[in-house]
């Protein structure tokens, strides 16, 4: 038995018993929608999160309602409900956080270098380049960008995960979170040993992947993002994996 | 001028479409039903148009009043499945959804099966609730990074959180006889891990 299979079997017990009526979901949708926005205390959301994940409808609720908030991020409308923003004007990632979790995150959340974390040849190549980006980003004082939150995490991505299997000759969808300050993302995808085999510089936070790029059966790709503010610094993500069966 | 009902439709599924699109990038990775999809761009739809009914109105709608929107029509979606009045996931569904993602090929591998599912399941239950969401994340399907974003914790204590939790697992499902041995692989994949039953 792998990790898989007990996934497999972890979600069909689950399924299982909510099909015999055992398991109800008892949290409430505004509950959930605070969990979604993280405006809770750690042990609450601890506790909170405990109880959707044990329910399949429940994680379904949830997860409706983290989209909703996630999506509202990636275009903007979660940062002020006054601003009247548009998504060119701003890429932010600014839902309410409680103060506590706020500061936390500028501490905990600090993140180990992009290019430490990989094996790609290429990253000796752009480290220079994202060096200067992150010292900017992190306040030289000459970049405009919001600090107080997210933008020294560097681009955090949110699909295909490592665990995602695709078929070959898949499409993906990359996607990812906005960077606050970010006016675009750079997007490679790599093969195993580095070869760029599909780039592209948008404002959205995803990337399509297009007909004339082929992902071939038994092969592991890679892809990074890069966001660049209005005055050039730039800040990676980190080098994420993808495995094509 | 009467605008026509072209007019309106036009101007409101422009205001729709980025928006919605965004939602089911972020939802298709875990499952989300399309049915929900569908049924919440419809309560935003009617809602818009309720409180904006000139086109004019439609067209400069807001990514922030959009997004206001969507949030009030998916809660009253789930106060409505909730009181009953709307059809959500059935019993027939969630077993259908138990049967799909069982391999078991007859009758007493099938109930082998749901046993050994159950071992699982209850084990994953006595795991201390310090732990316990992380590995209910993990098994649902979440990745790391995922499971820190939405607990607001480093990568790091994460992965030593998880790291724990699936060998709290392992305690208790060799305690049923299940033996388990870990082995952790590399630091950026998911934790490749083979057991015994």
């Amino acid at each position: 038995m792998n990790d898989e299979q007990l996934r497999r079997l972890y979600q069909q017990a689950i399924a299982a018993r909510e099909s015999r009526g055992g398991t109800a979901c008892d949290v409430s949708p505004e509950e959930m929608l605070a969990l979604a926005r993280e405006e809770l205390p750690e042990e609450q959301r601890m506790e909170l999160l405990d109880r959707v994940m044990r329910s399949e409808r429940c994680r379904g609720e949830f997860e409706l309602l983290r989209a909703v908030v996630v999506a509202g991020r990636a275009m903007g409308g979660a940062d002020d409900e006054d601003d009247g923003g548009t998504r060119d004007d701003v890429v932010a990632d600014v839902v309410p956080l409680d103060p506590e979790r706020r500061a936390r995150q500028g501490e905990a959340r600090r993140p180990v270098p992009w290019w430490r974390r990989g094996s790609l040849p290429m990253a000796l190549a752009a480290t220079a380049l994202v060096a200067v980006g992150v010292s900017r980003f992190l306040g030289d004082g000459a970049s405009p960008v919001d600090v107080t939150r997210g933008a020294a995490d560097g681009v955090s991505v949110i699909a295909p995960t490592p665990a995602t299997r695709l078929a070959p000759g898949a499409r993906p969808t990359f996607v990812w979170h906005a960077v606050p300050g970010a006016s675009r993302y750079g997007f490679e995808l790599l093969d195993a040993d580095g070869n760029l085999l599909h780039d592209a510089v948008t404002a959205d936070t995803s990337v399509v992947l297009p007909p004339d790029v082929t992902l071939a059966a038994d092969t592991d790709y890679r892809w990074i993002v890069r966001a660049t503010d209005a005055l050039g610094a730039q800040l990676g993500s980190a080098v994420s994996q993808i495995r094509v069966e | 001028m009467a605008l026509s009902r072209d007019d309106l439709s036009s101007a409101l599924e422009e205001a729709l479409a980025g928006y919605m699109a965004l939602i089911r990038r972020v939802g298709w990775q875990h499952r989300l039903a399309g049915a929900d999809l569908d049924e919440l761009t419809q309560d935003v739809r009617i809602r818009i148009w309720r409180a904006r009914g000139e086109s004019e109105q439609i067209r400069p709608v807001t990514s922030s009043y959009m997004y206001r929107t969507a949030v009030s029509a998916a809660l009253d979606l789930l106060r409505r499945r909730r009181a009953g009045r709307s059809v959500a996931v059935e019993p027939d569904v969630l077993q259908a959804r138990a049967d799909a993602v069982s391999v078991a090929v007859g009758p007493a591998d099938d109930l082998a099966e749901s046993e050994l599912a159950e071992q699982v399941a209850r084990a994953v239950d006595t795991i201390a609730p310090a732990r316990r969401p992380v590995v209910r994340m993990h098994l649902a399907g979440y990745s790391r990074e995922e499971i820190a974003g939405l607990l607001g914790w480093t990568e790091a204590k994460t992965r030593n959180l998880l790291y724990r939790g699936l060998a709290d697992l392992r305690e208790r499902l060799g305690a049923q006889g299940i033996g388990w041995d870990t082995t952790p692989t590399d630091d950026t994949a998911t934790q490749d891990r083979t057991a015994t039953a």
